[in-house]
């Protein structure tokens, strides 16, 4: 079937278009109105909701990284929560160690039975 | 206002009657169809003013439709509140009381010409969107089956059946007092 030689449709577009141009004049001052409105909102600067949405996602980006620097950079800054009982266990173990010759000795001494002063 | 804007002013223009008749056959009412076309036009000219102007027709086309298909929905939603509201109620409810045609009297409503055009925007309006876009742009605008199909964003095969369906329909709910 072909729609330009189909007779409803000719009918139904003869109509439609005529009515077009039957609408009243309240309408019409309606429709231009409307028109001079969205060319003076579409001249005047847009907000910055109104701006083009490929603006959004370096807004996010912004946001999300000031996020990182608020949340995530501060704490890189500190120590974990037990930072204190390790600084202690390393202090502890170097004094074992600057002390190791001191214990060796006084084991020997133990051991001997006779008191000699270390070497 | 300068050679662009100008240009713009006289596109809008030269589409505003039609572009309201079109939203208004497709939503029922006259005031819905003015704020329609209003932000169609306003959403071309914000966001598409820069472009070739052999684009806007296409371009306004697609936005008409999907402002018209916004205001469908979100009728059909409030029609299925109202409607369950109603029968909750045990009242009557006639679904398609909200499909009539707005009662804004106007010069074309009462004659025998104003009688068949409410007629037939009343069976457009009941048709699928698709079928109805596919009616609009190719009889209503004479756009060809390509124009059509790059407008609507389907092949042309889509075309001709949703223009198939559309004139089948048309012819079933018009009747006999259509040829």
């Amino acid at each position: 079937m072909n729609p330009d030689r189909d007779p409803l449709a000719n009918a139904a577009r003869r109509l439609l278009q005529d009515s077009e141009h039957t609408l009243d004049a309240l309408t019409l001052a309606r429709l231009s109105a409307a028109r001079h409105r969205a060319m003076a909102q579409a001249a005047s600067p847009a907000r910055w909701w109104q701006r083009p949405a490929r603006r959004w996602p370096a807004l996010a980006a912004a946001c999300a990284a000031a996020l990182l620097v608020v949340t995530v950079l501060p704490r890189a800054g500190h120590l974990p929560a037990n930072a204190d009982a390790l600084d202690y266990a390393t202090a502890a173990d170097a004094a074992v160690y600057e002390d190791l010759e001191f214990y060796q000795w006084l084991d020997q001494v133990d051991g001997a039975g006779s008191p000699r002063s270390p070497s | 206002m300068n050679e662009d804007a100008a240009a713009l002013d006289a596109f809008l223009a030269s589409v505003e009657r039609r572009a309201l008749r079109v939203a208004e056959t497709a939503v029922g009412s006259r005031a819905d169809a003015l704020d329609i076309v209003q932000d169609a036009m306003l959403s071309l000219a914000r966001s598409y003013s820069g472009r070739d102007a052999a684009q806007w027709p296409a371009l306004f086309h697609r936005i008409l439709e999907h402002r018209i298909q916004d205001c469908r929905r979100a009728r059909k939603r409030a029609n299925r509140y109202f409607v369950e509201l109603a029968m909750t109620d045990d009242e009557a409810a006639d679904p398609l009381a909200s499909l009539a045609p707005d009662p804004a009297p106007g010069p074309d409503r009462g004659s025998e010409g104003g009688q068949a055009l409410a007629a037939l925007q009343a069976a457009l309006r009941a048709l699928p969107d698709r079928q109805r876009e596919a009616f609009t742009l190719r009889i209503w605008q004479e756009a060809d089956t390509a124009q059509a199909a790059r407008a609507m964003g389907v092949s042309e095969g889509s075309v001709k059946t949703h223009l198939f369906r559309a004139l089948g329909a048309l012819r079933a709910a018009l009747g006999e007092h259509w040829p």
